[in-house]
């Protein structure tokens, strides 16, 4: 099988004043169909710089290295030019962010920032935008959609906030969702929540999800499949199993480690 | 948040309606001038009966030397000096705003560029741009006059609203719009210019607070309206004419001035005070 995003020697770095700071140095590593991959590292390992070049969304201040190549669906993401992108972002591939209340627009009704992914990709009623938007909130479980489509952000909970985030994020039926720590910024018996519509989504619509956190509990419930980066290199691959069993890299040690755990730890050296 | 933070520089002990109502009298007065003017503004009356009156119950606010009722005057006056102020805040907005959006969005050479052709205006004093416009042209008609104040004001609104457009082009929505494969001109229709605009109505009706004065004081030198229409600083231009004891003369239109540029600075300050706590995280 053709991996569906596959990234190579990918390097991000930042421009400030001092000069600048590699944020990803020389990352690859594969996505296949279907799959639910994890982006495991502290804050500041460059995990969302490697979001947003994907995306092709960096700020303006970033820059992607020469010999990097980002293939998604046998394309190279960093050569297509803008009108391509477009069409394939938010079509084939989505995101999802961290923090829902600031990815909302807070002065847009929540149903139109939702049907407003239908209408950028050839939807021309707004009708049907609008029908296919309240039925994706009803399957992303916000209750009374039809009229919770009129509401601002801020008339919703953050997980509400997030279910819409993941309506947008999935109402086309991308390949694939990167999900930028979305749950991190929820309480966590909303997290479970959130989390477990995610992958209820990713399995009716087969989409591969490449899910970045900080939170190894999540990974070890949800992905096949874990990446570990620190200060922006890839420092371990490995099955989630082979990860939490005999993890290879000093980091990998520390991170689990740093676990919050009820009961003392087994694994270590 | 701090009260003080909350209200901008403005005592709260002014209720927002105070000003809000002597504007709406204003404008009211402007829209209607027209039916409710007991006298024709420009037709004297019997130049040696009806000669520089005292307001009485006929003439509420008397009449000038040319023995004109000078509340109809005052109406008719409203009309233009408001109407000006309106105008030359409308070509503000149109300008400032396209203006501050696209350098805001546009590649840093370009915003480079268009801001520095806004320094070089905002440097160029105003009123040596507009004396020179008149000494050109001769005396300007009421709607050149407030697109030419109009024209020569853009420049600190597009300051703002590209400053504004800046920092809503970083914030995460407008990256997720563009995660969702939106054009740019979409994202800055849809998403940026709606958080530019209460930006953008502050500082108009700022710029309100000073067109009004500029037209008035071009007015009351010669370099405005011409007379005999009527607008505030033509007014003040006939009462400069006259010694103090036709006091009448002065009063009338220096107090609407007063009264329309306070109310306007209170309002203005009000809502950007507002306008602020909104914002604020």
């Amino acid at each position: 099988m053709t991996a569906l995003l596959s990234v190579d020697n990918l390097r991000v770095a930042y421009a400030d004043r001092s000069g600048e700071r590699q944020a990803v140095v020389d990352l690859s590593f594969s996505v296949e169909p279907g799959e639910i991959v994890a982006l495991v590292g502290e804050s500041g390992s460059g995990k969302t710089a490697t979001a947003l070049a994907i995306m092709g969304i960096l700020s303006s201040n970033a820059r992607v290295g020469p010999g990097s190549a980002v293939r998604f669906e046998g394309r190279d993401l960093l050569t297509l030019p803008e009108r391509e992108l477009r069409d394939l972002r938010g079509r084939r591939i989505s995101m999802v962010f961290q923090e829902p209340a600031a990815a909302l627009n807070p002065v847009m009704r929540v149903g139109d920032q939702v049907a407003e992914v239908a209408l950028v990709h050839g939807e021309r009623s707004t009708t049907r935008a609008r029908d296919q938007a309240i039925a994706m909130l009803d399957r992303v479980g916000l209750p009374d959609a039809a009229t919770r489509y009129r509401a601002y952000p801020h008339e919703l909970s953050g997980g509400m906030r997030q279910r819409v985030m993941l309506a947008i994020a999935l109402l086309l039926k991308p390949a694939l969702v990167i999900a930028d720590e979305p749950t991190s910024a929820l309480d966590v018996t909303v997290q479970a929540q959130v989390l477990q519509l995610l992958l209820e989504l990713q399995k009716e619509s087969q989409t591969a999800v490449l899910l970045i956190t900080h939170d190894l509990g999540v990974v070890a419930e949800t992905c096949s499949r874990a990446l570990v980066m620190k200060d922006g290199r890839l420092v371990e691959e490995a099955s989630v199993d082979a990860l939490f069993h005999a993890p290879c890299h000093d980091y990998t040690r520390e991170l689990l480690a740093a676990m919050p755990r009820l009961v003392r730890p087994r694994v270590v050296a | 948040m701090s009260a003080s933070r909350r209200t901008g520089n403005v005592p709260a002990f002014v209720p927002l309606c105070v000003p809000a109502c002597v504007l709406a009298l204003f404008v009211l007065t402007a829209l209607t001038a027209q039916w409710i003017a007991p006298f024709d503004p420009a037709m004297s009356g019997d130049l040696v009966a009806d000669r520089l009156l005292t307001p009485s119950t006929t003439h509420w606010f008397g009449t000038d030397a040319s023995a004109r009722d000078v509340f109809s005057r005052m109406l008719f006056g409203t009309q233009v000096s408001l109407g000006i102020a309106a105008l030359s805040v409308a070509v503000v907005l149109l300008v400032g705003v396209t203006w501050g959006v696209i350098a805001g969005l546009a590649p840093a050479w370009l915003d480079g560029w268009m801001m520095r052709f806004v320094d070089a205006l905002m440097a160029t004093p105003r009123l040596l741009v507009v004396l020179a416009c008149v000494a050109f042209t001769g005396r300007l008609s009421a709607t050149s006059l407030a697109l030419l104040l109009g024209l020569t004001a853009w420049p600190a609104m597009s300051r703002i609203v590209r400053a504004r457009v800046r920092e809503l082009d970083a914030t995460d929505y407008v990256a997720a719009a563009r995660a969702l494969g939106a054009p740019r001109m979409r994202i800055a229709v849809r998403h940026i210019l709606p958080g530019v605009l209460p930006a953008a109505m502050v500082t108009a009706i700022l710029t309100v607070a000073s067109v009004i004065p500029l037209e008035a004081g071009l007015s009351y030198f010669g370099a405005g309206i011409a007379p005999p229409t009527a607008s505030w600083g033509v007014l003040l231009q006939d009462a400069s004419a006259r010694p103090l004891d036709a006091w009448w003369l002065l009063l009338f239109p220096s107090a609407a001035i007063a009264a329309t540029v306070m109310s306007v600075n209170l309002l203005g300050e009000r809502l950007r005070g507002r306008d602020r706590s909104l914002l604020a995280p």
